[in-house]
């Protein structure tokens, strides 16, 4: 069973290449989104803040 | 239909509906992708385990140039029409383009060094790409670059048109010259000339990565659209 395991991670010896690639994608792909997610909130933060802003000066 | 979608409103509540259809899309195609890719496809005869790459890096270097034309596209609409909208997908779009590019860049040299012996060789696909890449990145300085935003919109966006040559060279350079790189064997005249057990990973990974792009070019336009609103505000609270 762990030989199985052991031998599927391995990959014929090409893991390291194929996990790297795997990982690789995944953490860019996952960073873009989460800096995109970011950048969409602090966005909509800024523009509250301001309409805020605009609100009381009108007043 | 160009004018429809340019109304910044109206592309919002488009936005906001097609996002959560987008996403599943997303998540499924990835997941039952990587299970498929990782798990359900068999070695390759020749390649052996190492054509598990394949499933990462063909979709990404398939979205490269696909976010190249599309950056292309909304840049030749900005530029045509002055449609704000076109200009803010433009600029999400660069750096998800840019992202791919890397990846594509990135697993091919981690696939190449098992493979062909190298990481790197400056053959006519791998330096076209690494130009695709350079356009994106020259794109977003240049989009920068200028304290008037409409003048760096509309240079970069001629930069994008300028370099759109390079992606019909990214396309055929494998036919056109002696490379390293295998020749296409998907997109191809004749039909794919993969068996469907590794297509059907491959597909999966690419409707995955198109849905991704889709996503999170949704995301970006709506904060970049949002940020355009602040900048309205601001002036406007200047001049009072």
């Amino acid at each position: 069973m762990l030989e199985s395991i052991y031998n599927y991670f391995i990959m014929d010896g090409y893991g390291i290449f194929i996990w790297v690639a795997f990982g690789l994608s995944f953490v860019i792909l996952a960073g873009l989104f989460v800096q995109s997610i970011r950048l969409f909130r602090s966005s909509e933060k800024a523009l509250e803040d301001l309409q805020i802003q605009v609100r009381q000066d009108e007043k | 239909m160009i004018n429809y979608f340019a109304n910044p409103t109206r592309f919002l509540k488009i936005a906001k509906g097609l996002q959560p259809i987008v996403a599943l899309s997303a998540v499924g195609s990835i997941l039952t992708g990587l299970y498929y890719s990782l798990i359900q496809s068999p070695p390759d005869y020749q390649q052996s385990e190492t054509v598990r790459m394949m499933y990462v890096h063909v979709p990404a270097a398939w979205m490269a140039m696909f976010c190249y034309v599309a950056l292309a596209c909304f840049s030749s609409v900005l530029l045509i029409w002055r449609h704000i909208v076109a200009d803010i997908l433009a600029k999400s779009t660069a750096p998800i383009g840019a992202c791919f590019t890397f990846l594509a860049l990135a697993t091919g040299s981690l696939w190449g060094k098992p493979m062909w012996g190298t990481w790197w060789v400056w053959d006519a696909r791998l330096t076209s790409v690494l130009i695709l890449f350079l356009l994106y990145l020259g794109y977003m300085v240049l989009y920068n670059a200028f304290d008037d935003r409409s003048r760096g919109a509309r240079a970069a966006a001629i930069l994008s048109i300028v370099g759109v040559i390079n992606v019909p060279i990214i396309k055929f350079s494998v036919d056109w010259w002696n490379t390293l790189h295998q020749p296409a064997s998907v997109i191809k005249m004749d039909g794919p000339a993969i068996h469907s057990s590794m297509l059907t990973p491959l597909i999966l990974m690419a409707v995955g990565y198109t849905s991704l792009f889709i996503w999170i070019l949704l995301i970006r336009a709506r904060a970049e659209l949002n940020l355009q609103k602040v900048h309205a505000l601001k002036i406007r609270l200047a001049k009072v």
